[in-house]
């Protein structure tokens, strides 16, 4: 087969693909070709978008990637792609891909070898240090950072050079699904895997696009749904969307609501008597926090809740202000409706799973409300069984693997939390290094640690595999601070980024399959994935750009890995942190081996369902164990219901939120450089609802200016496209890096996680 | 030379004769869904602006309603976007 004829068979099998996703069961008269000529040989990697975790089968042919097949060993996704993970590997052949270093000299970026950049940075890193603290240093990275890159960083910074200076983009979407899980749980991440999918029988969706966000999981649930009819999907969303259109059931609220919406649940539940005595009783102990917690709004906002014991009673008196009718007034949702749902998550017979993503996460209560989703499923019993639980999906390919694993944020290691002694010593001694050089503090969350890059604190930025010149809310505030003398910012990158253009160092970094590495995704799933192609030009893994930093900052005894086994080598020291059977990791043969394996792995065998005793040995035969908290029970917080930092007013009459497409990844420096991808959707937008728009004069494609107290932009209206937000509401999607909507959003955070509200603040809307 | 795929849509039960109709027009390739009223059509041309006519072309038949834009990729030898 000639290559046109290759690529062709290439595109029938995409568009294929593409419908059965778009239209689960679909069949056609003619099987998918077996995509490839004789001499393409295919190789097994997770793809790199998102936090579902394909596996992917890639066509390699002359050195290069030519081709992408859904592997139908993986679990996940069966031998389905999205349209992104089709397209996956253009993004390693933009025209622009950095290929050697650059080092800013009098004002201008100017190309020089990579290994006069990596001595730059080590000197730099060095000077810094000397003149103003191990804590005026700082490295940011992301949940594209493949495990090995966040592992050596957490080592490099925390180990040894003696900050807890680390951080990453994760902060933005994931840290209130972290603080949930550890606050009601003990111990992060979900307990369920995506086989509840095959089943359950509800599936409830919490301000979840998931036929866009989650496209492959989705069309499992809408595949599972044509098997049986009786299967309900029901959306509760704040923005209708393609996911509403394929639901039951569609529940539109007002921003910030879902907090009520889940206490008026727990009240019918409690009220009807629909709470699971038993498993209560045995398994559960009832918490208050503290309330008016604040917004994170102020430069060194501090906030420490504290658990105070209730009683039932108490928690059924504090549900009492949330019956259906009082949340109706608040919601906008009927209060026949809102009893529907508890009877949804109140029916013994019914296995519900609740899914959620930054809807939830990215909330200024994230916390709270990821507490009370464990609420409604702690109450019925209704968790870490097949079919029955909450789960929370990642947006990142490792957001899971890396940051949350791995524990590449300021308060976390590899194996616990930096204030605890036992989880310094246990790092100090896997790292040979002396425990009292990792400090007991955690430093800066991400947002604080641009706020300190501001004022100075923090001189010397690191940052690899993400954008904040796109992704940070308030950008202006914070791109002015990387901009200010005396600060010195390196970025690791494969691609020309407003990132980039702030750098003083940028360092050329191997991408995805040009070198070796280990995602982690939504459900437990490590999976490895060996190099497959050479990286461009002088192109250096994120890895060994630390490694080599490092060394030359005199630490070679704590990195002595060797090029051709240092992924092997790093994976095998970094999983002795996780040894046990309540985090045990695969060896590095298995991962080698296999398609993905899910963690607890003991004995062979994987643990789909944590916390009983049927599927987790951590459990101990006990029929459910919560052992991650002291007391071997899940702590159910009563949170209350409390209004965003922001709400619209006379002056700023409308809410903004913002989210993603399907066919952009993130801030869009990937996928805006696959040119189907950039084609069909070519530039960022404003989502009005059309009562809205007649009321304003505003017409499709008009220019419309979007303004808050932060900033303005101009976007192209739409109206009625993919998607239609409630009257009020506007939606701009941030991959867009030409129209950042980051100038107007909020860096207010939820005090917990830390995490920011991208989904809710006030803006005016006009015609431009 | 692009080489692009596409999810067509179609009036009920026309599927069949409608891919027979795309079938015939040189450069153009179509699958009828067994279940569905879609098909999947892949067009091959020698330039942006043959395949803005292709599609055009195969927009105007009756009895389709609609073509969704999958992949596209640069068949050159040289300039492959693969």
């Amino acid at each position: 087969m000639n290559r046109r004829e290759m690529l062709k068979q290439l595109a029938t099998a995409s568009a294929i693909r593409a419908a059965e996703a778009l239209m689960p069961g679909v069949i056609f008269a003619a099987p998918p070709p077996n995509t490839g000529g004789k001499s393409m040989e295919w190789k097994k990697a997770p793809c790199r978008f998102c936090g579902t975790g394909c596996g992917l089968l890639i066509g390699i042919e002359n050195g290069r990637a030519a081709a992408v097949k859904g592997d139908p060993a993986s679990p996940v996704n069966k031998g389905l792609c999205c349209v992104k993970g089709y397209h996956s590997v253009m993004a390693l052949y933009g025209a622009d891909r950095f290929k050697t270093a650059f080092v800013r000299k009098d004002g201008k970026l100017t190309p020089v070898p990579v290994k006069e950049a990596l001595d730059l940075v080590a000197s730099q890193l060095k000077t810094t240090i000397a003149k103003s603290g191990k804590d005026s240093v700082a490295i940011y990275g992301s949940g594209q950072w493949t495990i090995p890159d966040g592992y050596v960083a957490s080592k490099f910074f925390k180990g040894c050079i003696g900050t807890n200076n680390v951080e990453a983009n994760a902060r933005l979407c994931m840290a209130s699904a972290v603080t949930g899980m550890m606050t009601t749980f003990g111990a992060d991440e979900p307990m369920g895997c995506y086989e509840d999918i095959d089943h359950a029988d509800v599936f409830v969706l919490w301000g979840n696009n998931m036929a866009e966000m989650h496209p492959v999981l989705f069309s499992r649930i809408l595949e599972r749904r044509q098997q049986k009819p009786d299967i309900k999907i029901i959306d509760l969303t704040t923005r209708w969307t393609r996911t509403s259109m394929a639901a039951d059931k569609v529940m539109l609220f007002k921003p910030q609501t879902d907090l009520a919406l889940l206490n008026a649940i727990c009240h019918e539940i409690v009220r009807n008597g629909w709470v699971n005595s038993r498993f209560v009783e045995r398994h559960v102990s009832l918490k208050a926090g503290k309330t008016g917690i604040g917004y994170g709004l102020e430069d060194k906002f501090a906030f420490t809740d504290e658990a105070r014991a209730i009683t039932f009673d108490e928690l059924t008196k504090n549900l009492a202000g949330y019956t259906p009718e009082k949340v109706e007034a608040l919601s906008g949702v009927p209060a026949k409706e809102i009893r529907y749902l508890a009877s949804i998550y109140g029916d013994p017979k019914k296995k519900v799973v609740s899914y959620w993503c930054m809807g939830f996460n990215q909330h200024s209560r994230g916390t709270w409300v990821n507490n009370l989703i464990y609420n409604v499923h702690l109450l019925t019993g209704k968790i870490s069984m097949p079919g029955n639980g909450p789960f929370s999906l990642t947006g990142q390919p490792s957001a899971c693997g890396t940051v949350r694993e791995v524990g590449t944020l300021t308060n976390r290691l590899p194996h616990g939390e930096v204030t605890n002694q036992q989880d310094r010593e246990m790092a100090a001694k896997i790292w040979k290094v002396p425990v009292e050089r990792i400090p007991a503090k955690p430093t800066y969350h991400t947002v604080e640690m641009f706020r300190a890059l501001d004022r100075g604190e923090v001189q010397f930025l690191w940052i690899q595999v993400t954008n904040p010149m796109v992704s940070m809310p308030k950008l202006k505030r914070y791109r002015d601070a990387a901009r200010k003398e005396g600060r010195f910012i390196v970025v690791s990158e494969v691609y020309p980024t407003p990132t980039s253009d702030i750098a003083d160092v940028i360092l050329p970094s191997a991408m995805w399959i040009e070198r070796e590495g280990m995602f982690g995704n939504s459900e437990r799933r490590t999976q490895h994935w060996d190099q497959l192609v050479q990286p461009p030009g002088e192109a250096m893994s994120d890895t060994w750009q630390l490694i080599e930093v490092a060394r030359r900052m005199g630490f070679q005894k704590e990195f002595p890995y060797k090029p051709e086994t240092h992924i092997r080598e790093i994976w095998e020291e970094y999983r002795l942190f996780h040894h046990g059977p309540a985090h045990e990791m695969a060896s590095y043969e298995e991962l080698r081996k296999r398609p993905g394996v899910i963690w607890p792995f003991v004995n062979g065998k994987e643990t789909k369902w944590r916390y009983h005793g049927a599927h987790d040995p951590a459990a101990q035969g006990n029929e459910h164990l919560f052992y991650g908290k002291p007391d071997k029970r899940a702590w159910l917080w009563f949170r209350p219901y409390e209004p965003p930092a922001e709400s619209p007013d006379a002056e700023f009459p409308f809410w903004l939120n913002t989210g993603r497409v399907v066919e952009h990844w993130h801030t869009g420096s990937l996928t805006r450089r696959i040119p189907v991808l950039h084609q069909a959707v070519p530039r960022a937008y404003v989502e009005l609802h059309p009562a809205d728009a007649k009321r304003l004069n505003i017409r499709n494609g008009d220019g419309v200016r979007l303004t808050s107290r932060r900033g303005s932009l101009v976007l192209p209206a739409l109206i009625d496209g993919r998607g239609r937000p409630a009257e009020g509401q506007v939606f701009v999607p941030f991959f867009d890096e030409k129209l950042l909507i980051n100038e107007v959003t909020i860096d207010s955070f939820c005090p917990i996680s830390k995490e920011p509200d991208y989904k809710k603040c006030a803006v005016k809307v006009e015609r431009a | 030379m692009p080489i692009k795929s596409y999810i067509a849509y179609t009036e009920p039960n026309r599927g069949p004769a409608l891919a027979a109709t795309i079938e015939a027009i040189a450069g153009c390739g179509a699958i009828a869904a067994g279940n569905r009223d879609a098909l999947i059509v892949v067009t091959d041309s020698d330039s942006e602006d043959s395949e803005t006519e292709l599609r055009a072309h195969i927009e105007s038949i009756e009895g389709l309603r609609g073509l969704t834009l999958v992949s596209a990729f640069d068949g050159g030898e040289e300039e492959s976007a693969l």
